[in-house]
């Protein structure tokens, strides 16, 4: 017997591209922004800590301080956003699983 | 339903258990093998760290529950005990293929070998694989996002390390080690939140399979219109897979986080923020755009463009080992997903038995596993890189890689 017979192959559709491009360029950009930005914000931080530790000046430890927490800021906020993103994902995806789920469950109940 | 169900039911819901345990002590190399690398943390301190956001991370969101059994495969010809078989042959799989990388010492993806599983299984069990979705959501992400993250940490490094010239050496390792904490954090809650979600679904779906149908409710949408079905995750079914993820991370993956931390490249505490940065990124960005990635995929391409982006040495011998466990990946699982099937099948179609005989199979050969894991043990003790100065890397590179 051969294992194989009763499998059926979904034809590929022919509208739907196997890459999206759009998706793929946003997620490189958002990620850019986001990695490389959390990693810059980051160094900025201890910049201005460092010329606010060891400043000569008031102004300069003063501006040293005001760019430590302006980047502190920004690096909580960064986190932040990933943190709501996690918990509160787009719509559109529970969506797609609920459709998918819906139509395994109700391939279930009808051989119940 | 008969005693047969609720034996099998019992069996998958064990099973899928073991996977989520596999997977936490697999996967916690990608949040806090860096970390550990540095010295930013300590071994111990690190992995319960971990443990403790994976579990968070599981409770926080059930969106992308049964997202990958359900996606990837015609689940309308799944039902009753044939249908748990089928799962259950997927999880042997994908257990069996973590075990063996875990003992070769090779970051692999977990939620590709449930993937690899999940297929082989299908295909002998005559159901239908729905090939696109398996191409456009997890075989071009698998390829593309070690190279997107890759180039993202190869760039943060190098901004990182410019700046460190007018910060000065010292307080810049020591501030990015403070860094490192917050961002082996957030990519063990972003692990928690996707990997914990995957065996909830599993056995979610096979309690509806068993006739928990209330567990099915409809989804109402704008103005009291019934839109579908939503499932509803008994809290227990959570609080057991936040546990096993949890109890595995705590565990330490300690084989997989010293490749990881160690064998790829050396890693400072400027690299390991930015690998870990980049990684949080990626995953969280095509999260937001339906893509769920490997964590171990990308968080690998991470430390690699953290070595390449301070011009340190990557050891590409070893990239290239990984390279290879992750195309054999999913075939691998398959195969044993396929065979796990085949051989319950032997049995009687949905048979207890043929389940039970596989459950033992499995048990038996993951206890070898272990058993030739305590040859060459690689402990905490040996990683702890926070009382003393870096050394070489715990299992070097082959020469010339």
């Amino acid at each position: 017997m051969n294992p194989f017979a009763a499998v059926t192959y979904k034809a590929v559709p022919p509208s739907v591209p196997l890459i999206d491009w759009t998706a793929l360029w946003h997620i490189v950009v958002i990620s850019l922004a986001f990695g490389s930005g959390l990693a810059l914000g980051f160094g900025l931080l201890l910049l201005g800590l460092s010329r606010g530790e060891d400043g000569k000046r008031g102004i300069e430890k003063a501006g040293g301080f005001l760019l430590a927490g302006l980047c502190g800021a920004a690096c909580i906020a960064a986190i932040g956003v990933g943190v709501y993103v996690m918990c509160n994902p787009p719509k559109s995806k529970p969506d797609k699983v609920v459709a998918v789920t819906s139509s395994y469950v109700a391939g279930i109940r009808a051989n119940l | 339903m008969d005693m047969a169900s609720e034996l099998i039911l019992i069996i998958v819901i064990v099973t899928a258990v073991g996977f989520d345990f596999t997977n936490g002590f697999h996967d916690t190399a990608n949040a806090v093998a860096t970390s550990i690398a540095t010295g930013a943390l300590k071994p111990r301190q690190a992995v319960v760290m971990s443990a403790t956001f994976n579990l968070i991370g599981a409770f926080i969101s059930i969106s992308v529950a049964a997202k990958i059994a359900s996606g990837l495969i015609s689940a309308t010809s799944l039902h009753g005990n044939s249908g748990l078989v089928l799962v259950f042959a997927a999880l042997c799989g994908a257990i069996l293929w973590n075990l063996l990388t875990w003992y070769f010492t090779l970051p692999s993806s977990s939620s590709h070998a449930l993937i690899g599983g999940i297929v082989g299984a299908a295909l002998v069990g005559g159901v239908t694989v729905k090939w696109h979705s398996l191409f456009s959501s997890v075989l071009i992400p698998a390829v593309l996002s070690p190279f997107i993250c890759m180039g993202i940490a190869a760039l943060s490094t190098f901004m990182v390390y410019r700046l460190a010239r007018s910060i000065g050496e010292g307080r810049t390792k020591r501030g990015y080690k403070q860094g490192q904490i917050i961002s082996a954090a957030l990519v063990s809650l972003a692990h928690g939140t996707n990997d914990a979600q995957k065996t909830m679904g599993v056995i979610t779906l096979a309690l509806i399979a068993y006739g928990e149908t209330h567990l099915l409710h409809n989804k109402v949408g704008a103005h009291g219109v019934v839109v579908g079905s939503a499932l509803s995750v008994p809290i227990w079914v959570k609080i057991l897979c936040g546990g096993a993820i949890a109890a595995g991370t705590a565990t330490g993956g300690w084989r997989i986080i010293n490749t990881m931390g160690n064998r790829i490249t050396d890693v400072e505490s400027p690299q390991g923020f930015s690998a870990e940065t980049a990684s949080a990124a990626v995953i969280l960005a095509s999260s937001y755009y339906g893509y769920p990635l490997s964590t171990t995929h990308v968080v690998s391409g991470g430390v690699m463009g953290a070595g390449i982006g301070k011009r340190a040495a990557v050891h590409w011998g070893v990239a290239g080992q990984m390279a290879t466990g992750w195309i054999f990946t999913i075939p691998a699982a398959g195969v044993v997903g396929a065979i796990a099937w085949s051989v319950a099948d032997l049995f009687g179609k949905g048979s207890a038995v043929g389940a039970l005989v596989i459950a033992a199979i499995v048990a038996a050969a993951a206890a070898a596993v272990f058993q030739l894991a305590q040859r060459k043990p690689i402990t905490a003790a040996e990683l702890d890189r926070t009382a003393k100065p870096p050394t070489a890397p715990l299992t070097p590179a082959p020469a010339g890689a």
